[in-house]
């Protein structure tokens, strides 16, 4: 009998070894979630966790040291948690994705984090789900106190002229159309959601004078932008909406920012190109915890430091809300949703 | 018979190409796994862009293609050679390289257990450190992305920078907010042994490199490149400039307690790192056998009368692309050539020097 070497024996000697919690001894074929839901921070899971029922675990080898297990329900309803940042992200996802404990062929993938948003698309609390995801980080970058006359920011496209310069995407990993039928539908099914908001959100959106920023946590269809950086103030808000167009080719769709989607992506992209996951099944979706970008009158660090954590309790449990809506949907009709979105 | 990529694949019949042998005209699949049995690598190196592989191909004679699949479409394959020695590409950038680094160790092709590590790619130098075609094996490779960053127009009175570390109040400050991926160090021995054995190697040089870094008034920017020991910075943004190179130096120096020194501005190391070791968690690698070497293939920030915008965007027009691909090679070649050559001292760690 052939054996997997290395990563896949250990994986095996680890399903063994907790097999009192794990559904499938290791001569059984792979598990295959209805849904995996992929999130990037151990609180940010255990909404989720609890909300869904994931009370199995399944060890994946190669997985986030923090949480090193995926989270699944008797519906074969899943969760990973990958870890921040895009090292963790990617890591994460292509360990679950090549390691042979899962087929994830016919797996619907919500990808769900915390961001922050643009003031003028949402709110803290706000849901966000990307119809396109873009890397902002993968650019050449000057101090922006350095500019040469007619350069509006200090990034730009690598192996570019100027900021203006369409990127040329050297890397492959730096834009991901999703599929807008599921963006949509996900879209229209979590507005059921209640979302929670809570006072310290009210104080922080109290500041802005107008626009969707004032208004109570809604769910909302706008894109995301991909940076380990955390980017904060009017320039580099303005940046990253103008980045994201400059990018799109369409302008004003950007709304937030977070560190993992275009690793998840690139991740989840080369398991699509190797026949192991389905691209056509992954919705990307965003819990506001902060605003990106300082209300008129207040510096960027003034607003890091009194409301830069503001919209984290209400966004956490929010997402787990709207994702749920989403996920109940798919488990309870899966009939109709085996073959792909249904119309 | 071959053994399947995966065993997913196997049973959906998916993957085709990940289960049938290489239609390379110099491929052997002996080794690869008609037994089954995984392929015991000696040394793997790790590359990044297409252009860092061929001088490691051509220098080692790895002529053998053994596809793995998930691998970038750019460079699909592990190329090897009959010694065990073998190279592959992962694609710029963090997803790329922590993708490309898990399909690998999740690749029933290898035993990587025993395998020396050397992770070889091109970077942007500080000229304090080094210069065009300077090759340098890493002690840390710090990260410089996970941070948060205000544009420096609008930064509080009195900071250097816009840069300033997760839920810190000054750039000074250490991040209170850390996801584990910020800071890897490497092996002591093996970068002891690889600094060693390959401090005398020849290292090429170009008329144009030689003459922008006439333009720089002090050494080792101004002189020729040598094999040294410093550090890297990564992240996936390439930042140029006085300042940003600052930062890059003060960010070395914090997130070490003052033991790093940041020399080389690069784009993977610190998701190669993290998949490496979760590897060795899982007893899949020995990160006592990873070393990390890159070399200068531009100045991270301006001569004397240059601008930071100038010096970015004459950075791939330097002069020092080809030499520091090539001298990843030839640094590279004396520590490949000794490990395989006296395996028996290597097979069980690095040996006392």
């Amino acid at each position: 009998m052939k054996r997997r070497l290395v990563w896949t024996v250990l994986a095996t000697a680890a399903v063994t070894a907790s097999a009192a919690t794990v559904d499938g001894a290791p001569s059984q074929p792979p598990r295959a979630p209805k849904v995996l839901v992929v999130t990037a921070s151990t609180a940010e899971a255990q909404p989720w966790i609890a909300a869904l029922g994931l009370t199995q675990s399944v060890p994946v080898a190669g997985s986030y040291p923090k949480d090193p297990v995926v989270h699944c329900n008797a519906d074969d309803v899943c969760l990973l948690t990958t870890g921040v940042g895009k090292a963790n992200a990617a890591a994460s996802v292509a360990a679950a994705v090549f390691g042979g404990a899962f087929d994830l062929s016919h797996t619907y993938f919500l990808v769900a984090s915390l961001a922050a948003i643009d003031p003028a698309k949402g709110t803290l609390g706000s849901i966000a789900w990307a119809s396109r995801v873009v890397d902002g980080a993968i650019a050449w970058e000057v101090d922006a106190r350095s500019l040469p006359s007619g350069w509006t920011t200090g990034y730009l496209g690598i192996d570019a002229t100027s900021p203006t310069d369409v990127p040329l995407g050297l890397f492959g990993t730096e834009t991901y159309t999703l599929s807008p039928t599921l963006a949509g539908k996900a879209a229209g099914l979590s507005k059921v959601a209640s979302l929670a908001d809570d006072g310290g959100a009210k104080t922080c959106r109290a500041g802005y004078a107008s626009g969707p920023a004032t208004a109570a946590p809604s769910v909302v269809q706008c894109d995301a932008l991909t940076t380990d950086t955390a980017w904060q103030g009017a320039l580099l808000g303005a940046h990253a909406t103008a980045w994201m167009a400059l990018v799109t080719g369409t302008q004003d769709t950007y709304c937030a920012r977070q560190a993992q989607d275009n690793a998840v992506m690139a991740a989840l992209s080369r398991g699509a190109s190797a026949g192991l996951v389905d691209s056509t099944r992954i919705a990307v979706v965003h819990g506001a915890s902060s605003f990106d970008r300082p209300p008129a009158g207040q510096s960027a660090f003034e607003a890091v430091t009194s409301c830069g954590a503001a919209g984290v309790p209400s966004a956490t449990g929010n997402l787990a809300q709207a994702g749920k809506a989403v996920v109940d949907a798919i488990v309870s009709d899966w009939t109709h949703w085996q073959g792909g979105v249904p119309q | 018979m071959r053994t399947c990529a995966f065993v997913l694949a196997s049973a959906l019949s998916l993957a085709v190409a990940g289960c049938g042998s290489s239609s390379g005209g110099a491929s052997s699949s002996a080794q690869s796994g008609d037994a089954g049995v995984a392929r015991a690598v000696k040394v793997m190196i790790v590359n990044m862009s297409t252009f860092e592989g061929p001088p490691f191909r051509s220098a080692l004679g790895l002529d053998e293609s053994v596809p793995v699949t998930g691998l970038t479409r750019g460079d699909p394959n592990v190329h090897c050679n009959a010694d065990d020695v073998c190279e592959v590409t992962t694609g710029m950038g963090y997803a790329n390289a922590a993708t490309s680094m898990t399909v690998l160790l999740s690749s029933p092709a290898f035993d990587l257990r025993h395998t020396y590590f050397i992770i070889a790619g091109i970077a942007g130098i500080d000229a304090a450190q080094g210069t065009l075609g300077t090759a340098a094996w890493a002690r840390y490779a710090v990260d410089i992305g996970i941070a948060s960053e205000i544009d420096a127009r609008e930064m509080p009175a009195g900071w250097p920078y816009g840069y300033f570390g997760t839920g810190a109040t000054a750039p000074q400050q250490a991040p209170t907010t850390t996801y584990g991926t910020e800071v890897f160090q490497l092996d002591e021995s093996f970068l002891q042994a690889a600094l060693a054995l390959s401090k005398n190697a020849k290292l090429d040089d170009s008329s144009q490199a030689v003459a922008t870094r006439a333009h720089y008034t002090s050494a080792p920017a101004n002189q020729p490149p040598q094999v040294t020991q410093c550090d890297v910075a990564s992240a996936d943004t390439w930042i140029a400039g006085t300042a940003l190179e600052q930062r890059a130096r003060d960010w070395t120096k914090l997130m070490t307690k003052g033991a790093g020194t940041f020399c080389m501005s690069a784009q993977e190391d610190n998701a190669t790192l993290e998949v490496l070791t979760r590897g060795a968690a899982a007893g899949a690698v020995d990160m006592h056998r990873v070393a990390l070497l890159r070399s200068a293939s531009d100045f991270a920030a301006p001569y004397p009368g240059q601008s930071d915008s100038a010096c970015l965007l004459g950075s791939l027009n330097s002069g020092g692309l080809g030499i520091s691909t090539s001298n990843l090679a030839h640094a590279a070649q004396p520590v490949i050539q000794v490990i395989v050559s006296r395996w028996s001292q290597w097979a069980s760690g690095v040996p006392k020097m």
